[in-house]
């Protein structure tokens, strides 16, 4: 058992590519900590530093109080689990989880009570005969998943290891890995690109974003207050919409100009954000699920409403998702993998109940829930509180 | 920052090259250092060629076989042309009928079409001594060939004896020349140490023999390079060509052979390669014979040297031997890459529709 | 051809290919290709019954009666006179030069492939690119120089002489490099986890992982050096220390008495076959493999 300590870790390639900066991570013992960020944003790197697969530029390495910068990864007191699941193709099931102990000299009968302790735990105990290319995929992630818990060691390392799983099979592996972890109690570092695996499964989740950390907090917190536009984004599916906004004060309250339409924001919401007072260009955030039917509200929500026309309805039974657009600039979110989805199409969209009675090119009044509205700074991307 | 690993890594690294490194370090790179020095000398067999005794000739050895007139230049360019007449007579025919059987081969309705490509291909497998033996007895005068060719109404030749080429005989049928008085204009004038007469006289019929030989057991290795290439000719760009209205021939001819390119050049350069060596051939069957028309520059190079003693020619002939292929391979991948540039087609059933152009990558 | 006549030919003779005609025409290009896989058939094989049914004649019939596929009378003197000669002695010894050279050639070629492929050191590339410029040098050009070695090393005419110039072989080095720069490399880093040094993972992860490779090479060994002349030509001068290629090929030049005796040769070139034919049958697979190695490395 053991903390795993990052302080300044940095990364560069001998062809001069800088893939980690400065990174600084705590994670507590029997914590289980996700790494989550866009492709070649260097979680995957990261993740191998601690394994000790790829040299530290700079900065410096703990497992538990030991600084392990030049140690080799078999004595790091680690396990990985591979994205390919890297099991030994010419060995059966059961040589696979125990060709760590045999290597490490482990008595033969300790080895294999070790085995079957953990084939037991995994449900493998019908399959240890078997070499990896007879087995399913679920099983392969499972002795993959043996072969890490047998060392029993200070902590686990995994590189996306359900994404080569289909997605029924990934929402039942991601529960049992999750439950494992819990059982365990090992310090877990896991990396995926998924948010929501992120989401469902760690303590906490470090969003990385080319070679830089942007967030570290429980999933929660990220979702409630991301501290960028970056974070703001990647966390949530579907993503928040984000536009480029003016701000006016009055006694009151302030305003929110949005392209054409404007915004009343309400005088305790502002107390709360002191700092924005200060602004008055903003890059404005709305979660879908805090757009809903005016229609469905019951409060008076004047002054907080938008109109538009709907572009499109994804229908989803317990709810709706509905397209549409908003006369305004949207602002950038910095995601290389986010999906450009071209002029034409829409630039808002809205999680409405399913009672809604929107229907395609219809026009619609749009009710903003603003006392949860996010901003962030126009040239800094940073969240405005205080 | 120095990891560990890497100096572990390391160290295994010229570990497991070593043995590599020294033998093919003693045995390749050293020989080829040696012999270098051997062919600037006048190293006669005895001792070592680093004895004191040995004097440097400068490049004597060179200028004997292509500059100073005499038997050694006569006796290299004569293995020259045998073997300019072998390469341009074997590649084409090798590579024209391993394209013909891969093809046959390859045609889906067929049955015991593993055991039609099992047989083609393994006399590429069997030992050239074994298989020159059953050669020289096919080809003996009263052999298989010729009671076959009897059978068919020719008179066959005695095939390993026959010094005569195929293109003065051909010119003496015709009526051009008469085979034993050629015509002064040729035989009196002389290039190289050879005269006109000798330049142009077509493989010999023992010659011939062999390239027969050699064809009939290679063919079938580049049978099996053209399968793979056909194998993975995309069968959807054959059927949307199909679809495209190309004919049988224009799917060969437009999908099929372009597929085919890049395994092609490979056949050829490689039967270049292997051509331009041959020696084992000789060796067993004719020594070089009869008349010199089969001696090639790989053979005339062993028997200088072994036979005749004289080491610093025999070295120079094969470092002769080994720029010529060298360059030679060059060249062709030289005017290929060109080629290569200037070449972007498009099937002429898709010239009408330029918006489909895309299939042709 | 232009674009318009192309066309036009293209479509009208698509329509034909789909109805009747087509269908008739396909009947007779199948009896073409049969054709032709017959002829050719006959031509390759033709040779191998000839060789076979000669070693059982006696000299005058052989000569006499080449064509002809029954011995007329039946002699297996040509076989047992084998046993006379020189000949098991040179299979004995191509058996030792092939099976060393074998055994050398794959465990060299897979050490050497796999640390090309994977092992970090300095110096790895110019290995490599020496590599290459020495597959481009043509065997045959190095026969004189490969003797002046042997010679000076004062090895020639032995067993060494036969054997250790071809324990590493180039293009064996290549096809197992190529094969472990294919094979995922998250395998080696899981056994570098597991606590296995380089030559643990070589020796427990990756050579086991490597076998199709290790067959191919092993073949390509095998059939290279049990059917090699030139480097036994230059290497020995001793009958007793000639491999059975070097040996029988001295049977054309009448080593064996006077004149031609065709079933002897035609029953030493037979037996020499034997070993190559028995694992072509069963690797066919193999075979088929490394030839089409050459493919990817133009």
């Amino acid at each position: 058992m053991a903390t795993v300590t990052l302080d300044k870790v940095s990364k560069v390639y001998e062809n001069g590519f800088h893939a980690i900066h400065d990174l600084d991570l705590n994670i507590a013992d029997q914590e289980f900590l996700v790494l989550v960020g866009p492709s070649g944003c260097g979680k995957s790197t990261a993740l191998r530093m601690i394994a000790g697969l790829e040299t530290i530029s700079g900065g410096e390495m703990k497992i538990g109080d030991r600084v392990v910068n030049d140690v080799e990864p078999k004595d790091r007191d680690i396990a990985m689990v591979f994205q390919n699941y890297a099991l030994y193709p010419h060995m059966t099931v059961y040589d696979n989880i125990g060709f760590a102990l045999k290597l490490a000299k482990v008595p033969k009968d300790e080895i294999d009570k070790r085995v079957r302790q953990a084939s037991k735990i995994l449900e493998l105990d019908a399959n240890l005969d078997r070499k990896p290319g007879q087995l399913s995929g679920g099983q392969r992630q499972r002795v993959a998943m043996g072969r890490a818990i047998v060392r029993q060691p200070a902590a686990f390392l995994m590189d996306e290891p359900l994404s080569n799983l289909d997605a029924k099979l990934r929402v039942q592996m991601r529960a049992e890995i999750a439950a494992l972890q819990r059982e365990l109690a090992v310090t877990t570092v896991y990396v995926t690109h998924d948010q929501i695996e992120a989401m469902t499964m760690g303590d906490r989740v470090a969003v990385l974003k080319a070679g830089y950390l942007q967030q570290v907090d429980t999933p929660q917190n990220l979702y409630d207050r991301p501290d960028n536009v970056f974070v703001a984004a990647f966390i949530g599916s579907p993503s928040m919409n984000l536009y480029e906004a003016t701000l006016d004060w009055n006694n009151d309250g302030g305003t929110v100009h949005l392209g054409d339409q404007d915004l009343a924001l309400d005088a305790e919401m502002l107390a709360k954000r002191p700092a924005l007072r200060n602004h008055d260009k903003v890059i404005i955030g709305i979660r879908p699920e805090d757009f809903e039917d005016a229609a469905l509200v019951d409060k008076d929500t004047t002054g907080k409403q938008l109109r538009s026309n709907v572009r499109l309805i994804e229908a989803l039974g317990s709810e709706l998702l509905v397209h549409f657009d908003i006369n305004a600039r949207t602002a950038d979110s910095g995601d290389p993998d986010a999906v450009d989805e071209g002029e034409g199409a829409a630039n808002a969209v809205a999680r409405f109940s399913p009672r809604s009675q929107a229907r395609m090119k219809q026009d619609i009044t749009i009710a903003v829930g603003t006392e949860s509205m996010h901003f962030f700074d126009t040239s800094t991307r940073e969240a405005i509180w205080d | 920052m120095k990891s560990q690993n890497l100096g572990r890594q390391a160290r295994a690294g010229w570990l497991f090259t070593a043995p590599m490194l020294i033998v093919l370090g003693v045995f390749l790179v050293l020989p080829i250092i040696l012999a270098m020095w051997v062919s600037v000398a006048d190293w006669t067999g005895r001792g070592s060629p680093l004895n004191p005794d040995v004097n440097y000739v400068g490049l004597e050895n060179y200028r004997s076989l292509v500059t100073e007139p005499g038997l050694d230049r006569q006796d290299f360019m004569t293995s020259l042309r045998n073997t300019f007449y072998y390469v341009i007579g074997v590649v084409p025919l090798q590579t024209v009928i391993a394209l013909l059987l891969a093809n046959t081969v390859n045609q889906r309705y067929l049955k015991g079409r593993s055991w039609f490509r099992t047989a083609f291909y393994f006399p590429s497998v069997v030992s050239s001594v074994a298989i020159s033996l059953v050669f020289l007895f096919l080809f003996t005068s009263t052999g298989a060939v010729n009671q076959f060719l009897g059978v068919l109404g020719i008179d066959g030749p005695s095939w390993f004896t026959d010094p005569r080429g195929l293109i003065h005989m051909i010119g003496d049928s015709i009526g051009l020349w008469s085979i034993d008085s050629p015509p002064n204009a040729l035989a009196d004038n002389d290039v190289l140490g050879l005269s006109f007469w000798e330049w142009f006289s077509g493989p010999s019929v023992a010659l011939t023999a062999i390239m027969l030989q050699v064809v009939w057991t290679t063919a079938g290795t580049f049978m099996l390079m053209f399968l793979a290439a056909l194998q993975d000719v995309p069968t959807e760009v054959e059927e949307a060509a199909m679809v495209d209205g190309a004919t049988k021939w224009e799917r060969f001819r437009h999908v099929t052979l372009p597929h085919l390119r890049p395994t092609l050049l490979l056949v050829i350069t490689l039967g270049i390669i292997g051509t331009w060596q041959v020696f084992d051939q000789m060796y067993i069957m004719t020594q070089g014979g009869p008349a010199k028309t089969t001696l090639t520059p790989a053979y005339l190079s062993y028997s200088t040297a072994f036979n005749g003693n004289n080491w610093g020619q025999g070295a120079a002939i094969a470092f002769l031997l080994f720029l010529l292929i060298f360059v030679l391979t060059t060249m062709q991948r030289i005017i290929l890459r060109d080629r290569d540039k200037s070449k972007r087609r498009t099937w002429p059933w898709q010239r009408t529709q330029p918006s489909e152009q895309g299939v042709t990558a | 051809m232009t674009d318009t006549t192309s066309k036009t030919v293209g479509v009208t003779e698509l329509s034909e290919a789909d109805g009747a005609v087509g269908k008739g025409s396909s009947g007779l290009r199948k009896l073409l290709v049969y054709g032709i896989l017959i002829v050719f058939a006959v031509i390759y094989i033709y040779p191998f019954i000839i060789q076979f049914v000669t070693s059982l004649k006696t000299n005058t019939d052989a000569v006499d009666n080449p064509l002809r596929l029954i011995p007329n009378p039946f002699d297996t003197a040509a076989w047992s006179r084998l046993r006379d000669t020189q000949f098991p002695r040179w299979f004995m010894n191509s058996v030792i030069v092939t099976l060393t050279v074998t055994t050398f050639r794959v465990l060299f070629a897979s050490m050497a492939g796999y640390a090309l492929a994977r092992l970090k050191f300095r110096g790895r590339d110019a290995v490599f690119t020496g590599l290459l410029a020495v597959m481009a040098v043509p065997g045959i050009v190095l026969l004189i120089p490969k003797f002046l070695v042997l010679n000076d090393l004062g090895i020639y005419n032995s067993y060494w002489a036969l054997i250790l110039p071809l324990v590493v072989d180039a293009a064996g080095v290549f096809i197992m490099r190529q094969f472990f720069l294919q094979i995922s490399i998250s395998v080696e880093e899981a056994a570098r986890i597991d606590g296995a040094g380089p030559f643990q993972t070589f020796w427990y992860i990756v050579l086991p992982m490597a076998k199709p490779a290790l067959i191919t090479v092993t073949i390509l060994s095998f059939q290279g050096s049990w059917n090699e002349l030139g480097h036994y030509v230059i290497a020995v001068q001793d009958p007793d220390l000639f491999p059975l290629t070097r040996g029988v090929a001295g049977l054309t030049s009448g080593q064996l008495g006077s004149g031609s005796q065709f079933p002897i040769t035609m029953a030493a070139g037979l037996l020499m076959t034997i070993p190559t034919a028995i694992v072509f049958v069963f690797f066919q697979r193999y075979f088929t493999q490394g030839a089409n190695v050459g493919a990817e490395k133009g």
